[in-house]
């Protein structure tokens, strides 16, 4: 099979004498650089698709292998065919984070580390917020909530409809500006959302897509090109929570409830508590809050639409909000 | 000298802990206290108790302004502003105030994502 290489041994992984089949560019996320290499060229092309919204700007690395304590850039080894019946494993520089013999439980391994590293990394500069985010006409919208609350497949259908990107699971707030920056990983898409958004439905042959088999992750260019957003002020704050069935309805809501909820959302929130506490609240004064319920994917980014809609044509009513 | 929440009265001059953090939104004020990571919501009437609170002034002034501003009556108002001021303390959000053992207070948990 083309692309498919000898497997590394499990013992020592020696990324200089493994036979690499696609090595990435060096990703950039909120200041964790990070590349990833695999032994499948398939799911290595793919990856480097997925995070291509990741690409640092100076496309080489720093440092090829992170020491503790050090902005150096990570090395994601993803390998398979190795011995046994855990035939895949994930390696973070040589370290095994995991092994299985299910393709799809390493590669959400893989996505959950980046994730968790991005998250640490980046709380030091900026307050990250558990949301999703995306951007239209100059307005960014924030989507805060907790797991299964629909983020992913509200921002999903936003883009879909020409907003641009941000991110689907940690929106970053610059502390000085106030501008959510982009985290534009893959659009982590789950089981119960594939129906709706079936034309995202990762087109790969058989062995790749094993990897995609629980979770697709899904490039934000596959959902629509040039969609990654730069940083942009947030003008909306959305909470939203998917209901099978359940009417859609988007409701304001008072600042302080929703400063009150958005201190809920923040990642390692109490880590720096006061300057968490004061920027959350300056991005919240100068947004409209709203809660949106909807069983409805299509009603919902109408919803959301709306709003933003009425402020961009009404630029009088950001000073009023 | 240290009081119990349920000790506060019109006598009662309680100032607010410096260390609770305070973001005021539409007269609405959320308060967030990092040595418990809790974070509360103050009503319209609970704010302008808790700006009153560090001026150094008994409840029963802060109860007759009150009284004055919306015309209400003194007694009323006076109880209000007393029970509020008491879950204040019993929150920790008062000087010298330390929140009760067996009471987690009012507040809720500023998350972790």
């Amino acid at each position: 099979m083309a692309g498919v290489r000898a497997a590394p041994s499990l013992a020592s992984l020696d990324g200089k004498r493994q036979p690499w089949a696609h090595r990435s560019r060096v990703f950039d996320a909120l200041g964790y650089r990070f590349r990833i290499r695999s032994t499948e060229a398939g799911i290595g092309r793919y990856l480097e698709q997925a995070y291509a919204g990741c690409l640092a700007a100076d496309g080489h690395s720093v440092s090829e292998r992170a020491g503790a304590g050090s902005h150096g850039t990570v090395w994601y080894s993803v390998v398979h065919g190795l011995p046994g019946p855990r035939t895949h494993a994930v390696y973070v520089d040589d370290e095994r984070g995991v092994d299985a013999h299910d393709p799809a439980y390493v590669l959400s391994y893989l996505t959950w580390h980046i994730n968790q590293q991005v998250i640490r990394r980046g709380s030091e500069e900026h307050v990250l917020v558990h949301a999703s985010g995306a951007v239209t006409d100059g307005v960014g919208v924030m989507f805060p909530a907790g797991q299964e609350a629909g983020k992913t497949t509200l921002v999903a259908g936003l883009v879909r409809a020409g907003y641009s990107y941000l991110t689907d699971e940690a929106l970053a707030v610059d502390i000085d500006t106030l501008e959510l920056l982009p985290y534009a990983k893959p659009l982590s898409i789950d089981q119960g959302s594939w129906s709706v958004l079936a034309g995202l439905r990762p087109d790969v042959e058989p062995t790749t897509f094993a990897y995609l088999a629980t979770q697709w992750q899904v490039p934000v260019q596959h959902v629509r090109p040039g969609a990654v957003a730069g940083p942009t002020g947030c003008r909306v704050i959305v909470f939203p929570s998917y209901v099978p069935d359940a009417p859609t309805t988007l409701e304001p809501i008072g600042r302080a409830e929703a400063l009150a909820t958005l201190l809920q959302h923040c990642f390692r929130f109490h880590e720096r508590g006061a300057r968490n506490f004061e920027v959350l609240a300056r991005v919240v004064a100068q947004c409209h809050c709203f809660r949106l319920t909807s069983g409805d994917l299509a009603q919902a980014c109408d919803a959301v639409t709306g709003v933003v809609d009425t402020l961009s044509a009404d630029p009088a009513a950001r000073i009023r909000a | 000298m240290r009081r119990e929440p349920a000790d506060i009265d019109g006598t009662s001059a309680p100032t607010r802990s410096p260390e609770v953090l305070t973001a005021e939104l539409d007269g609405e004020a959320v308060l967030y206290d990092p040595r418990t990571g809790a974070a509360m919501v103050l009503n319209a009437t609970a704010t302008l108790v808790w700006r009153s609170l560090d001026s150094g002034a008994s409840l029963e002034s802060v109860a007759r302004r009150l009284s004055q501003r919306f015309d209400t009556d003194l007694d009323q108002v006076r109880s209000e502003v007393v029970e509020v001021v008491r879950g204040f303390g019993r929150n920790g959000l008062l000087e010298g105030a330390e929140l009760a053992p067996d009471d987690g207070g009012d507040a809720a948990p500023a998350g972790d994502g």
